[in-house]
């Protein structure tokens, strides 16, 4: 049986929506403004880094995503789609942990209300979750798909995921908010 | 059939099991929605960056290569292939346990007016990034090494 590839790939996202559903309510994970953050952020910044070219990324995933042909003839074009999908994906996650940081500094001024804490901690931590998202379901797959097409050495592969400094950065985000919720809750009294 | 390694790693899967064991139930570390978040994303997201086709059979080479009688360092082409999709998959799984963790912890921090649910929701929050490592430590990791030897 062969699947399409954008079968499969909604498959991969139906399978986080059941996941998600199994445990409690989807709608916690859906916030517009979180969203437009953690999608514009990072694409402004690929412009910023590739400049034009990014508009070749962009292309890319559509012809990868619909199992089309991205355009990119020679082993240089398809690395350099490679390097900016693995780029994509790196500003994805970093964005978020701002953003986080953002949440967490916004929500340290207003703490008149406990009742309100625990949802401004979750929304604040959205942001890493659709940078995470747009890592494991775009960049990383776009990124192996071109350095497979470009005949990369297998330890290439291993180093397209999320940086060691922003999973740092990323933990150091969910202790802060871990450490938030013990002083808001107070759970030893 | 390379009899030492599968009884290495039946002893090293026996220590974890010993261990979880000696401190609760093993039944705690089976989580339907952990299942679903990190194996299951992470072979779907595999299938959809090399193909079906090419997962199943570097899956199968890799396995054989490991324990079974194939011998990677005659098939360098394959032994590229396992190593390939080894790598993704380890990239694959890590991204989905944090993601996974990332979901516990939103989840909880929601639900926070329970402060005793807060404990079990935490731990199944980690399940995910138990899963995750344990994908990597006793499939990605040990195809990927061998086969990169190979190679």
């Amino acid at each position: 049986m062969k699947l399409h590839r954008i079968t499969t790939v909604a498959l991969a996202m139906a399978a986080l929506v059941v996941g998600i559903t199994m445990r409690g309510h989807l709608l916690i994970f859906i916030d517009p403004i979180s969203i437009g953050l953690a999608t514009l952020a990072p694409m402004l910044m690929m412009v910023v880094t590739h400049g034009r070219r990014s508009a070749d990324l962009a292309r890319a995933v559509g012809a990868w995503l619909m199992g089309r042909d991205s355009g990119a003839t020679d082993p240089a074009a398809h690395r350099a789609v490679a390097v900016m999908a693995r780029d994509y994906g790196q500003y994805a996650v970093v964005n978020g942990c701002i953003c986080a940081l953002i949440g967490h500094v916004m929500m340290l001024q207003n703490m008149s209300d406990p009742n309100a804490i625990g949802p401004a901690l979750a929304v604040s931590l959205l942001t890493i979750f659709y940078g995470f998202i747009i890592q494991l379901v775009v960049a990383v797959p776009v990124s192996h798909h071109h350095l497979a097409l470009a005949g990369a050495s297998p330890d290439e592969f291993a180093h397209q995921g999320p940086s060691l400094r922003a999973l740092g950065l990323v933990g150091f985000n969910a202790g802060m908010s871990f450490l938030m919720m013990l002083a808001v809750m107070d759970p030893w009294d | 059939m390379k009899l030492m390694r599968i009884a290495a790693l039946l002893s090293t899967v026996g220590l974890l099991v010993l261990a979880i064991a000696h401190g609760s139930t093993v039944l705690i570390f089976i989580d339907p929605a952990s299942v679903v978040l990190v194996p299951v994303v992470c072979a779907l997201m595999l299938v959809a960056t090399h193909g079906g086709s090419a997962v199943r059979s570097a899956l199968r080479d890799g396995l054989a290569g490991v324990f079974g009688r194939l011998d990677l360092t005659q098939e360098p082409d394959r032994a590229r292939r396992v190593a390939t999709v080894a790598n993704s998959g380890m990239n694959f799984s890590l991204i989905a346990g944090v993601v996974g963790g990332l979901v516990g912890l939103i989840q909880m921090f929601q639900s926070l007016s329970d402060p005793s649910a807060i404990g079990p929701a935490m731990a199944v929050a980690l399940l995910t990034a138990f899963y995750a490592a344990c994908l990597v430590f006793l499939l990605f990791m040990p195809m990927a090494r061998n086969a990169a030897i190979a190679d």
